[in-house]
């Protein structure tokens, strides 16, 4: 379920300092207090809890934000797919 | 009268613009040789206009407004906002078509759509990254088209194609003698940012190739609606090509190129559609 309020701080973090202000952590702690988020959701944005936040935020914001957090594609990819609890995908019909 | 003189459709991979002097050599041939040609066949047809397709990611809409279609209509458009579109388009500004943009805006009320507009918008990557490989000397007046394809619910693939033939008859319509075409960006497979990220589905792809070739309107919405709820998010953005083709009026499909590429993030497609006489 998307939380508005947490996809809005990363929307508004593109324009914001994005990875610069982000990876500094007394800046980070200062917008997070600016947002209306849940106290689960300040926490997990404290400590970099993927699992968390993940199903919180829409994929494409989601991109953007590891990006903001430091980690490159590969790293992403790795994250991402920790967090994943079905069968890989790649057997998909569609012929 | 207006002229439509091409359809297209490109991937639009952020990764083209951010890692383009780094990355792998064969990808970037392969990006050479492809949007080369298309850049060859949309240059030959000369258009004033370019009518480009392509979702938002998050630099115009946020989730207090998101439309489903959005017409530009605007004189002038911003240039990318991304950091990493900047070396290639350092404008700030970049010219529209206020004049097509507000008829196919009253074309699309009159026509049963009812999308939204706006005056000026910011054109992402999506928009531009196959506009800055097709290599303009002058770059076209460009009239965007947003569509909501990165947060639930979209649109419906029949109702792009509609949106496609929507679009020629308003080019048609348009009482001004210029040459416009019509540009659908994004997909092919991919999966963004998402427990599947990095996963380029090419059953899905190839399964897409054929169908631009074969299917009527009606088979085409629904195979592609029962596809994209099986493949990663950014096969959403084939709704963009829907778009193209549905213009374009089934005279048939041309793949210029397809490649999965996992660095981009992307399977990687480049096509014309016919025209017909």
């Amino acid at each position: 379920m998307t939380d508005y309020w947490l996809n809005k701080l990363i929307f508004d973090l593109q324009e914001a300092g994005g990875k610069g202000l982000w990876t500094d952590a007394a800046k980070r702690l200062a917008f997070i207090d600016s947002y209306k988020v849940s106290p689960a959701i300040y926490q997990a944005l404290i400590d970099d809890d993927f699992a968390t936040l993940q199903p919180l935020i829409n994929p494409y914001l989601m991109r953007n934000f590891l990006l903001f957090c430091g980690l490159d594609d590969e790293d992403s990819k790795a994250v991402l797919h920790g967090l994943h609890d079905g069968p890989q995908p790649g057997e998909a019909a569609h012929g | 009268m207006a002229k439509l003189v091409g359809c297209y459709a490109a991937g639009h991979a952020p990764n083209i613009a951010r890692t383009w002097e780094t990355m792998d050599r064969k990808d970037r041939a392969w990006l050479d040789e492809k949007f080369g040609e298309l850049g060859k066949r949309v240059k030959a047809a000369r258009p004033d206009v370019l009518i480009v397709h392509s979702t938002d990611h998050w630099c115009n809409f946020f989730l207090n407004n998101i439309p489903a279609f959005c017409v530009g209509i605007g004189d002038e458009h911003e240039g990318p906002p991304e950091p990493f579109m900047k070396p290639f388009f350092p404008q700030e500004m970049m010219r529209g078509h206020a004049g097509l943009g507000k008829h196919v805006l009253e074309h699309a009320f009159s026509s049963e759509f009812d999308p939204s507009y706006s005056m000026q918008l910011k054109l992402d990557h999506g928009m531009l990254v196959p506009v800055w490989q097709i290599g303009f000397e002058t770059i076209p007046a460009i009239v965007p088209i947003y569509l909501n394809l990165v947060e639930k619910p979209f649109t419906t693939p029949l109702r792009c194609i509609k949106w496609g033939h929507m679009m020629r008859e308003a080019i048609e319509s348009y009482p001004d003698d210029i040459r416009v075409a019509v540009i659908g960006t994004g997909g092919m497979s991919h999966s963004i940012g998402e427990t599947t990220m990095g996963w380029v589905d090419e059953p899905f792809d190839h399964a897409c190739i054929e169908l631009f070739g074969s299917a009527s309107d009606e088979e085409l919405g629904a195979r592609m609606d029962a596809m994209l709820k099986v493949t990663g998010n950014g096969g959403a953005e084939m709704r963009s090509w829907l778009c193209a083709h549905g213009a374009a009026g089934g005279k048939g499909f041309d793949l210029i190129g397809y490649t999965p590429m996992p660095d981009m993030l992307i399977g990687c497609g480049v096509a014309e559609w016919h025209l017909g006489a």
